[in-house]
């Protein structure tokens, strides 16, 4: 089972689907079967395969808390299946619409607002990293010991 | 007790450094900030225009002003936020230094020709920005501070 080929598969049938009508309806169910036969969880490597980032973007993510990841027997990380063909899909709207930098923000956020399920799962899941994210960003306000009780 | 974390974007920091023994009374606003951004002591106002939804200001001393927005607290546990989006001086006659004008620019919106000074800041809704707009403004901010290229949305 070649995974990057049965993930590029089921997001080309997700695209067609999104048509909706009878096209949807017959689709779901051939996308449903492509999807159990992916095992519920990827390599990192195969999970950056799948969403079109370098394995290096990948590991900053899981890192940052972004992606959850499962470990195998060996303690090995893996990517849950379902997550990485959705942050795959979304990417890839993204990228065809010209968005590069702080893709991840812009997915997750594109999630958060297109689906009220995902909405709360993602907050669950991704807060903290997407927080992590903008604390980088942003720093404390505060003044320094140089201001005055004036100043 | 502070309720509100109170963070600024790195060039923003700067900035801010930069009022230190300037007496424009930074320090009060930002501990009152801290405390409760929608106090009537501190006495913020919505922007007029296109940033009505996302930005309120503060009229500090000696002719600066602070922008500011707010993000909520989320399920992650981390509190609620204010966040210092400038300060600078209102010089109507000099736009490039100009606090309106030059935020209205890292927007990529047009500054209205009225003042801004429609108080309360928290009437009716709190001024929210998303992440995405955030990072946005941030990346410009950035962009402007180091002279590297102008804004992806100045012109739009």
């Amino acid at each position: 089972m070649n995974t990057e080929r049965t993930a590029e598969r089921i997001l080309a049938l997700r695209r067609t689907a999104r048509r909706g009508g009878e096209i949807r309806a017959e689709l779901e169910p051939v996308i449903d079967g492509l999807r159990r036969d992916l095992d519920e969880t990827m390599s990192k490597t195969e999970a950056a395969k799948v969403i079109g980032v370098s394995v290096p973007t990948l590991d900053k993510w899981i890192e940052q808390r972004i992606i959850p990841v499962e470990r195998a027997t060996s303690g090995r990380p893996r990517v849950p299946r379902d997550t990485a063909l959705d942050l795959a899909e979304r990417v890839s709207d993204l990228r065809d619409r010209g968005r590069e930098r702080n893709l991840i923000v812009a997915v997750v956020h594109q999630l958060q607002r297109d689906d009220a399920t995902y909405q709360r799962e993602f907050r669950k899941l991704y807060g903290p990293g997407l927080r992590a994210l903008a604390k980088q960003q942003l720093v404390s306000a505060a003044p320094t010991a140089d201001f005055g009780p004036d100043d | 007790m502070t309720t509100y974390d109170v963070v600024t974007p790195v060039p923003v920091r700067k900035l801010i450094d930069g009022l230190a023994g300037k007496r424009a009374g930074y320090r009060r606003v930002h501990d009152q900030l801290g405390r409760d951004p929608c106090a009537p002591e501190l006495r913020a106002y919505r922007l007029s225009g296109p940033l009505e939804p996302i930005v309120c200001g503060v009229h500090l001393d000696r002719g600066f002003r602070l922008a500011f927005t707010m993000q909520p607290a989320d399920e992650s546990e981390e509190p609620a936020r204010v966040v210092i989006l400038y300060v600078g001086e209102r010089e109507p006659r000099h736009r490039d230094r100009d606090i309106w004008t030059v935020l209205h620019d890292l927007f990529g919106v047009e500054n209205p020709p009225s003042d801004h000074d429609r108080p309360p800041c928290c009437e009716g809704n709190l001024p929210e920005i998303d992440q995405e707009q955030l990072d946005a403004f941030v990346e410009d901010l950035q962009r402007m501070v180091t002279g590297r290229g102008r804004s992806r949305r100045r012109g739009t």
